[in-house]
């Protein structure tokens, strides 16, 4: 599979929810990258930190939810920050599922060469969540075999501190070998080159045909992209668009030759 | 995928589905409290008697009150804190003050006596009690340039005998709607003569003239000024109770429960591998 796709499910997904704060479309949309995390991820760290993106959804519908106090508290105004809360629920649980699904690596070659680096910074800025959990794991582990409990407050330090020089460590091992592999030195081949196969098309097509479906709606103002909340009414919903989200669901769909 | 994580994701949606839309019109009986809502624009003036559904509300809540019990139509722009639309004058959006600049609805607060202030606070931010009048006129200008409704006290809007008022706007009764000669609201010259159906804005003469012209009104698009008639039956079915959530609502969630359903399948049948 062609990482490129993956690139082109994430974007549409994310343009879908940043093109809507209704929540009939925005449940559907969460619905379908849980799905296609828990049938497309990879082993490995970045798949194990998705949770933490949900979490931090969560979180962000909190905290969206809490400004309200900052102005007069309606119904309509509640309901408005929950949603836009939620729409960034959304946007978070993609980004985590396109962290667990895509391989970051495979991607960064594809990279033109100007942007090289700034998507190296980029991939390896996304692997910085799963590594750091990795670390406190380890850390935490090793702590307790010398009988620290690394659970209480003041000893918050005996956790932090192996944790950031582990992080240091990395960094600079990381920088070392990716100098000895000629990384940022100008010339680079396209040793292999990536096939776009079938399963690529089975992820692109499906998010392109999404992505219009909402672009065009959002284009011709109907379907109640952005509910109304004063006053506030149940939203109309589109049969089309829900489909449209579910389309995005394409890429968990049994294939050969993952 | 934690079944943990698929609870999460049904509160959710269980919470999205809470709200309970439509408010029931209290019976406006002598003890509940009132308030007195005008309504001005183009020679029309409403007058309504509004229920209250506590001690204080603020001026937006009250107009959204007025438009269960009365059917008023109306609509709020900028986030709801401002007033973009009342009775089918002014633009809905969210962006109504430019766009329907230099006219927009003006709030005047009652002084107790039947005249009017310019409320320089905003109708999300004011407290209306038992016994406020409150007002609101379409045109141009600001503080004292800017025309006023004409006096109302709230013995007038209000009196002893109000009957129920319901939401079906036809009956006539609860609500008063006059035309007003003087045009004390409205930027219509007092003198012109009967007005073209096809030319909105003016109306003067009798209601028996009125109703006469209401069959044509009634065949008049939007953005003209309605008849009476026309007005209140727009007005019924634009604020009308909400009738829930339709059916691409329901199939949307049953989508959502199908495809969480689906990624715990898929995690059981991975981890089982």
């Amino acid at each position: 599979m062609h990482p490129l796709a993956w690139l082109v499910w994430a974007g549409t997904a994310g343009l879908c929810a940043m093109l809507t704060t209704n929540p009939f479309y925005l449940l559907p949309l969460f619905g379908t990258a849980v799905v296609v995390y828990v049938a497309r991820r990879r082993e490995g760290a970045p798949a194990r930190a998705f949770r933490i993106f949900v979490v931090a959804g969560a979180v962000a519908v909190v905290a969206r939810t809490s400004l309200v106090l900052l102005g007069p508290v309606t119904r309509g105004s509640v309901v408005a920050a929950v949603l836009e809360g939620l729409r960034l629920a959304v946007l978070l649980a993609v980004v985590g599922v396109f962290n667990a699904v895509g391989e970051p690596s495979r991607l960064l070659r594809l990279s033109p060469r100007r942007f090289h680096e700034a998507s190296l910074a980029a991939g390896l800025a996304l692997s910085l969540a799963p590594r750091t959990i990795d670390a406190v794991g380890r850390v935490r582990e090793a702590q307790r075999l010398r009988g620290i409990d690394t659970g209480r407050l003041r000893s918050l330090s005996a956790l932090a501190v192996p944790v950031l020089e582990n992080g240091m460590e990395e960094a600079v091992g990381l920088a070392e070998s990716m100098d000895a592999r000629g990384h940022g030195r100008g010339a680079r081949t396209r040793y292999r080159a990536e096939p776009w196969g079938g399963a690529s098309w089975v992820v692109a097509v499906p998010s392109a045909i999404a992505g219009a479906a909402f672009v065009v709606a959002a284009a011709l103002g109907v379907a109640a992209l952005e509910p109304s909340t004063h006053p506030l009414v149940w939203p109309d919903v589109s049969v089309w668009l829900v489909a449209a989200v579910v389309l995005l669901a394409a890429p968990a769909l049994p294939s050969e030759g993952r | 995928m934690r079944p943990r994580t698929a609870v999460v994701a049904l509160a959710f949606a269980a919470g999205l589905a809470g709200p309970v839309v439509g408010t029931a019109s209290p019976a406006c009986a002598a003890e509940n409290p009132h308030a007195a809502l005008v309504v001005a624009h183009d020679g029309v003036v409403l007058r309504l008697c509004v229920a209250l559904d506590a001690e204080r509300v603020s001026g937006l809540h009250l107009i959204e009150l007025a438009g269960a019990q009365h059917g008023l139509d109306h609509a709020f722009g900028y986030g709801g804190q401002a007033v973009c639309r009342l009775d089918g004058v002014g633009t809905a959006s969210e962006t109504c003050l430019e766009d329907d600049a230099p006219d927009y609805w003006a709030y005047f607060r009652g002084d107790g006596s039947g005249g009017w202030r310019y409320s320089s606070v905003g109708a999300g931010s004011t407290l209306v009690e038992d016994g406020d009048v409150e007002g609101w006129a379409w045109g141009a200008g600001t503080g004292s340039s800017h025309l006023a409704p004409p006096t109302a006290a709230f013995a007038d809007v209000c009196e002893q005998d109000e009957p129920e008022p319901s939401p079906d706007p036809k009956d006539g009764e609860g609500r008063d709607r006059e035309r007003d000669p003087e045009g004390s609201g409205g930027t219509a010259p007092p003198a012109s003569p009967s007005p073209e159906p096809a030319d909105g804005r003016e109306h003067e003469g009798e209601r028996d003239r009125d109703r006469d012209r209401d069959g044509d009104r009634d065949r008049e698009k939007e953005g003209r000024e309605p008849s009476a008639e026309a007005a209140r039956a727009v007005a019924s079915m634009t604020t009308a109770p909400d009738a829930g959530p339709s059916a691409g609502a329901l199939g949307a969630i049953g989508v959502t429960l199908g495809l969480m359903a689906t990624g715990v399948i898929l995690a059981r049948r991975r981890r089982a591998a």
